[in-house]
């Protein structure tokens, strides 16, 4: 065998290692053994058969790959039986007083704002406090429908707070100094290295809560999350979209942005109500990004019709553009929809192996 | 009897497989699965005797890379139109050769039947109107 030969077998049996692991041992063994019979074919027929052989393998393995992965994450996709949350029972009054509470707040502080009716914010103040308790009791109950605005709320005040952590990670201060120059793509790019590192406690949050789960279902009083996250894997990402309540609080405080605050609050409101009522978990994730995108794009409108209206940038204090600052929230949308998207594959990837163990017998029927 | 397929239905007469594989079957089928199907109406076969089957049975104008092959072998065999079995063929005494080989099964013989048919009467219903045409 040529060294190119060898070479290109070498290539092929390395990619097999990124397709799923149902794939590679049903026929990844005979793929590369195919493969290989296949390519000394091609090169005995000469360099032009062997090298359009090859082109041709190069450009189909990346759609294999993707199309494998994609056969599993869609068996996952599907819910399990009862595993909708609209073919739950409806929520009543009082459950979805619980569930619009944490969205309340965050119409209520604008709204006191824009109407100096300043008492408004009080009730939010006092719903904060029991936003904590549906939050813990959600916790115990096994994460109910009516605790997840709240339970994301959580994580997003841990987000806040972790955020000032941020600056003690090390280089980061060494890698402001290389990329926050004139060259635009290296800011765009800090801005996103930076918007991606205050996404990770939540997210990590989230991953590893359910990793211990998973893990921990049979000992503790856990078994209840893993049910519910088995049966609905797009309770993770859910809790993450309300917990982008709290966007506009991380940027710098705008005057006047209150309306698009509202406007913010309020797409956020109508995305969790399609949300609740579609069956399928693709529709209800769509729903999800849509709404989010949305937010994002109010936020940053909002920031670009205000920039000119700010102090700050009357005093000529800022070395920040208008386009820079509309840029902000729409980068940070465009990592809470990575992140939104890579939790719903966690879940759908947890649900996917979890089935394939529980089909295991079946197949070992079937193939007796 | 109807097929239900890519949202109209054909009638195949008597080729069609039993009532509860219908909503499995769909029409038309691929070059890809065709070729293999018909590929494997002479006996079970390996990957690679399949690979290079496509390559003769479609005048090299088809000619698969090893993942588009074993894509469609894996998902022809969730649909149940072929199985795998054990390689028992001469052949396979060689070295480096796969251990199992690709086998059609019943669904997957009328369902290359149906296909067959369904081409067939596109054909002659081409030939038919061309035919006319030349005569007009």
């Amino acid at each position: 065998m040529t060294l190119l030969t060898r070479l290109a077998t070498a290539l092929l049996k390395t990619a097999l290692i990124f397709f799923p692991k149902r794939y590679r041992e049903e026929f990844g063994w005979e793929h590369a053994c195919v493969f290989e019979l296949a390519l000394k074919n091609a090169a005995r027929q000469g360099k032009l058969a062997f090298f359009l052989f090859f082109a041709r393998e190069c450009r189909d393995l990346p759609a294999a790959l993707l199309r494998e992965h994609a056969k599993g994450w869609n068996v996952a996709m599907n819910p399990l039986p009862g595993g909708s949350l609209a073919a739950e029972k409806p929520l009543n009054f009082r459950q979805k007083i619980l569930f619009l509470s944490p969205f309340f707040v965050f119409v209520a502080f604008p709204l006191a704002e824009m109407s100096q009716i300043s008492w408004l914010a009080v009730p939010a103040v006092g719903l904060l406090g029991l936003i904590l308790i549906i939050a813990l009791w959600g916790l115990a109950k096994k994460l109910p429908r009516w605790a997840l605005p709240s339970l994301g709320l959580g994580l997003g005040v841990i987000k806040l707070f972790s955020m000032s952590l941020i600056f003690a990670v090390p280089g980061l201060m060494q890698l402001k100094t290389f990329l926050w120059t004139d060259f635009i793509p290296g800011r765009v790019l800090y801005a996103l290295i930076l918007s991606f590192l205050e996404m990770l406690p939540p997210m990590l949050l989230l991953v590893g809560l359910t990793g211990a789960a998973v893990l921990a279902a049979r000992h503790t009083a856990m078994t209840g999350w893993r049910t519910r996250l088995e049966k609905d894997w797009t309770l993770l990402p859910f809790m993450l979209y309300v917990a982008n309540l709290l966007a506009p609080t991380y940027e710098d405080p705008y005057r006047g942005l209150e309306p698009y605050e509202l406007a913010f609050a309020l797409v956020l409101v109508a995305g969790a109500w399609p949300y609740l009522r579609a069956s399928r978990p693709q529709v209800r994730m769509a729903a999800l990004m849509v709404a989010t995108l949305l937010a994002g794009g109010v936020l940053a409108f909002g920031v670009y019709q205000l920039y000119p209206a700010q102090i700050w940038v009357q005093n000529a204090l800022s070395n920040f553009p208008r386009w820079w600052e509309t840029l902000i929230p729409l980068l940070n949308t465009l990592v809470l929809l990575l992140a939104l998207g890579g939790l719903a594959l966690f879940g759908a990837r947890l649900n996917h192996n979890e089935r394939d163990e529980a089909a295991a017998p079946i197949t070992a029927l079937r193939s007796d | 009897m109807l097929i239900y397929s890519h949202s109209r239905y054909i009638d195949y007469g008597n080729i069609i497989p039993p009532e509860d594989f219908l909503d499995r079957i769909l029409l038309p089928l691929s070059e890809a699965t065709f070729y293999i199907l018909l590929s494997l109406i002479s006996g079970p076969k390996h990957g690679y005797a399949i690979l290079k089957d496509i390559s003769v049975l479609s005048n090299a104008a088809v000619t698969l890379s090893t993942s588009t092959l074993y894509g469609a072998l894996s998902r022809m065999q969730e649909q149940d139109l072929i199985e795998r079995i054990e390689n028992n063929l001469e052949e396979a005494a060689g070295p480096g050769l796969p251990r199992k080989a690709f086998q059609l099964t019943d669904l997957g013989r009328r369902t290359l039947e149906a296909e067959s048919l369904r081409l067939h009467r596109q054909v002659k219903a081409a030939q038919l109107f061309l035919h006319q045409e030349q005569q007009a």
